[in-house]
């Protein structure tokens, strides 16, 4: 056979690889410590001795007399006292998460980890959740949201802490004689090294220059056991951003090797054993862990399974205990029930922490005028969305959901009653309409091909499919939409490029400031409409610097009141919530919702008797 | 034949190179790179705008893909020739020849078990329905070949796992156990992907061994060695199926490089951490350097069965000579 055939038949497979190839690719401080009375009510029991003289009819035999007794009542009596509380941080307490009762030693759990496994495993630069997954069991952090009331922050690694009178700082207490898994104590050097790492003007990742770059100036040693935060500016923000899981505490030896992404060594719950890239990650009991009787549990394993029929078979098949990541839809639910028996699983309910919205680039006629804005604004169906993109299952409409931030957000009630959210919509699309005919467009308009974008995933699509529908019924306003992968769709949002899209964004601390300084604030990183407007950049920077409680509060009702009744970059559609699927003899696990607090597993045990 | 042997190794080196760049231009002219995912896709992400887009910048800077695209392929290649592929950025801080050769014996035993199992199984039925053709049986296997056929393995395979939970509570091991580490584990994980590949590889094999067959068995010489006597075993095996085998090895040699390249949906959907899935993260996550070498390793296997199956031709058809 002549050599030039083979030459050509070698190409073969080439020219098929190639074809692949190109398929695949198109494809404030703290508060000064402000003395003030409150005027508090309470209710005290108060033992009381009454007499009392009562009548009772008794039954004697054939006798029927008057008896006098004397009673003594536990009465509640409503006292008004005066009590003295320091304000504006949150209560400085030196205890401990609650310890459960009646757990179990010993035994095995197994859980899923997020889809995308960790690039590594420093938690500082790695992005993806399955990161702080991963590194949940090992770390602690210097606080910690109390797993038995996600309300309140508590010690963690700290004991106490307290803030400077300047309210430019925050000192914090250590707890005494932990020790890391390798053995080595655990002080006040291994906190500022931590920090100090993210201070370092030459590392960088995205967590780092918007929690620790954004908030710190320095991290003080001031002894072994106390160290302390000077903040860029008082502020309360410092406090609800320690709690976070981002925020763990390493060892200083190990940052001294710049092994981090390689060891996990903390002074976890759990000690690190080995990691099998796509497949697992193993921990056992880390014996000297500094609570108490914690862990119950002798090993935990985390399983990195993307698909769900296979969840399924491994929950059914006694592999795995717990469904946390990715969670399930309803019927994943319904098949784990048939197969196991709906006694034998227990589907918790938690808000995932996802804010989907709806994007306009307000650099961009037609909404760089506030009309066209505030027309989609009011046009926006949130219930027909949520129904169509998460099966009703959320909260529509909320620019906060107050089922992760509590008091802090606008009550459901209200937010039903709020411009865009009302049902029914016809008086919002009566204005809707007259705004688009006051700003020169009666009947509509279409965008320019291109110009609407969304991620190429099935969330993705929905996220703009959904809500240009409804503009495409409600005011005749039309694109076709483009629907990209990731890269491609962060390298365009980040240039600007583009005029709507829909994105879901997740929040990773307990304070507001997770969503407003990370999609609506001018300079938050996902505002990608480059949406300003001056009036809510002054609520928003007198936030940040607020250090009385309940002026922050207010001052984040009136932001959310402001995006609705006068405008935004960002059209809060829906926070999604989701459901966790844990085996029945799993006990002690509760969803703390976003908060990775929950993957720390300190807490839990396996009960295989019920 | 060693001159020609010499002649089709040399040209595996610009046929690699010339396919690796091709896929990095491809990747190069797509949007968006692992920065803009690190720096504005990632959850906890997005620091505030403006010094995002310097740290992008600095980034792009620090892994040199603000470069000229000539340049960093020359770089890439001069690595190369030191045997180095370059770091991975999916999995920070990891060679890439090292994340490659973790994953590369997990998807080879998994092509190998297949392409053996599906030996084993379609060529028979191949041979059998063609002698029995237009029988029962002939039908009953055409059923069987087209069901494999047409139905998606991933498809089957999601079935057999809820089908396996529901009645029997059992399911293949999550994890991973190399064959030589714990082999009763490394079977039970691999009994269930293997049969799926083998019988959607198996089911095209097997029509293509029936149709070859019954061309055979028509000629000329097929009749006079039945003619002479011959029992029909031997007519079938030694003259008729010998004659098939071409095309079928052939096929079979392009089914096992598909399968060392990778069964993209079967390892994910069975948990086995082998090349496809790899691949897949790489791309998602415009993991360049794996990207590039996984083209390259995809590349000269390719190259390699080829030039296999082209030395066995020789050896199944003695009318065939190489110089």
């Amino acid at each position: 056979m002549p050599v030039h055939r083979h030459v050509l038949r070698s190409f073969i497979p080439l020219s098929l690889i190639l074809v692949l190839m190109s398929v695949v690719a198109c494809g404030g401080a703290a508060p000064a410590p402000q003395i003030v009375e409150k005027e508090v009510v309470r209710e005290v029991p108060v033992e009381k001795v009454v007499e009392k003289e009562v009548i009772r009819e008794v039954p004697v035999e054939r006798i029927v007399e008057k008896e006098v007794i004397k009673e003594v009542e536990v009465e509640k009596e409503v006292v008004i006292e005066k009590i003295v509380v320091a304000t504006p941080a949150p209560v400085a307490t030196g205890k401990l998460a609650p310890l459960p009762a009646g757990g179990k030693y010993g035994g095995e759990l197994v859980r899923n980890m997020n889809p995308g496994e960790p690039r590594d495993l420093d938690f500082q630069s790695c992005g993806p959740g399955s990161c702080l997954i991963a590194a949940a069991p090992v770390y602690n952090g210097l606080l910690r949201i109390n797993p038995a009331n996600t309300n309140e922050i508590i010690g963690d690694l700290a004991s106490t802490w307290e803030p400077s009178d300047d309210g430019l700082s925050f000192t914090f207490r250590l707890r005494e004689g932990i020790t890391f898994h390798d053995g080595m104590p655990f002080t006040a050097a291994d906190v500022k090294a931590t920090f100090d790492r993210g201070l370092d003007p030459d590392f960088h990742s995205t967590r780092v220059e918007r929690h620790i770059k954004k908030l710190i100036t320095q991290v003080d040693l001031i002894d072994d056991q106390t160290v302390r935060f000077v903040q860029t500016s008082p502020g309360l923000l410092l406090i609800p951003t320690l709690a976070s899981n981002w925020m763990m505490v390493v060892p200083k030896h190990v940052l001294e090797e710049e092994a981090l992404g390689e060891k996990a060594i903390g002074t976890g719950a759990f000690k690190f054993v080995k990691w099998d890239r796509d497949v697992e990650l193993v921990y056992e009991r880390n014996q000297d862990y500094f609570e108490e009787g914690l862990p119950f549990l002798d090993k935990l394993r985390i399983l990195q399974i993307n698909d769900r029929a296979t969840i399924i078979g491994a929950l059914a098949s006694d592999q795995m205990n717990m469904w946390l990541a990715a969670p399930p839809r309803p019927t994943d639910i319904e098949k784990v029930e048939q197969q196991l028996g709906a006694d034998k699983v227990n589907a918790i309910p938690y808000p995932v922490g996802v804010n989907q919205t709806f994007i306009f680039n307000t650099q961009r006629p037609p909404f760089d005028d506030i009309r066209v804005r505030r027309a989609v604004f009011l046009a926006l169906d949130r219930q027909d969305y949520l129904d169509k993109v998460w099966r009703g299952q959320g909260v529509a409409g909320a620019v906060l959901d107050p089922a992760i931030y509590g008091d802090v957000a606008i009550p459901l009630e209200e937010v039903n009653q709020m411009p865009g959210v009302r049902q029914p919509k016809d008086e919002d699309l009566a204005e809707a309409k007259r705004l688009m005919a006051e700003a020169g467009f009666p009947d509509g308009f279409k965008l320019e091909d291109n110009e609407c974008l969304g991620q190429n995933t099935a969330q993705g699509r929905l996220y703009m499919e959904v809500p240009i529908a409804q503009l495409r019924t409600a005011l005749n306003i039309d694109c076709d939409i483009v629907l990209q992968d990731r890269p491609s769709v962060f390298a365009r949002v980040a240039e600007g490029d583009f005029t709507l899209y829909g994105h879901g964004s997740g929040v990773q601390f307990k304070d507001p400031d997770s969503i407003f300084g990370l999609i609506i604030a001018p300079d938050a990183g996902r505002n990608w409409g480059r949406w300003e407007h001056p009036e809510f950049t002054e609520l928003y920077n007198e936030q940040l610097n607020a250090i009385d409680i309940e002026r922050r509060r207010e001052l984040h009702l009136q932001m959310q009141k402001f995006v609705y009744e006068v405008d935004t970059g960002h059209v809060p559609m829906t926070w999604n919530h989701a459901v966790n699927l844990v085996r029945s003899e799993v006990k002690g696990w509760h969803s703390l919702g976003p908060w990775f607090e929950h993957n720390r597993m300190d807490r839990v045990w396996i009960d295989k008797g019920n | 034949m060693y001159s020609y042997l010499v002649k089709r190794g040399l040209l595996f080196v610009p046929t690699a190179l010339l396919a690796v760049f091709i896929v990095f231009l491809i990747m190069k002219a797509a949007p968006g790179d692992i920065v803009t995912i690190m720096v504005y896709g990632e959850e906890g992400g997005a620091g505030p705008l403006a010094e995002s887009k310097a740290l992008e910048e600095k980034l792009r800077e620090e892994m040199g893909f603000n470069r000229p695209l000539v340049v960093q392929f020359f770089d890439w290649v001069t690595q190369l020739a030191k045997g180095d592929l370059g770091e991975s950025f999916t999995q920070r801080g990891r060679k890439t020849v090292t994340v490659i050769g973790e994953r590369f014996p997990r998807t080879v035993e998994l092509a190998l078990l297949t392409i053996i199992l599906t030996f084993l199984w379609s060529i028979p039925l191949g041979v059998l329905a063609a002698t029995k053709a237009d029988t029962h049986v002939d039908r009953a296997i055409q059923i069987f070949s087209v069901a494999g056929l047409s139905v998606p393995n991933f498809w089957i395979a999601t079935l057999c796992l809820i089908f396996l939970a529901q009645l029997v509570g059992w399911s293949p091991p999550v994890g991973w156990s190399g064959p030589l580490e714990d082999p009763a584990t490394n079977f039970k994980k691999m009994l269930i992907p293997v049969l799926i590949l083998a019988y959607s590889q198996g089911a095209p094999l097997l029509r293509l061994t029936r149709a070859q067959m019954m061309e055979v068995l028509r000629e000329d010489y097929v009749r006079t060695a039945r003619a002479k006597g011959m029992s029909e075993q031997a007519v079938v095996y030694r003259h008729a199926l010998r004659n098939s085998v071409i095309p079928i090895f052939t096929m079979l040699a392009w089914d096992l490089g598909r399968l060392v390249n990778g069964a993209v949906l079967i390892e994910v959907i069975f948990v086995i951490p082998g090349l496809g899935s790899l691949f897949v993260q790489a791309i998602a996550n415009r993991d360049f350097a794996l990207i590039q070498g996984l083209v390259l390793i995809n590349v000269l296997i390719m190259l390699g069965i080829n030039l296999i199956v082209d030395m066995v031709y020789g050896y199944l058809d003695p009318r065939i000579r190489y110089t």
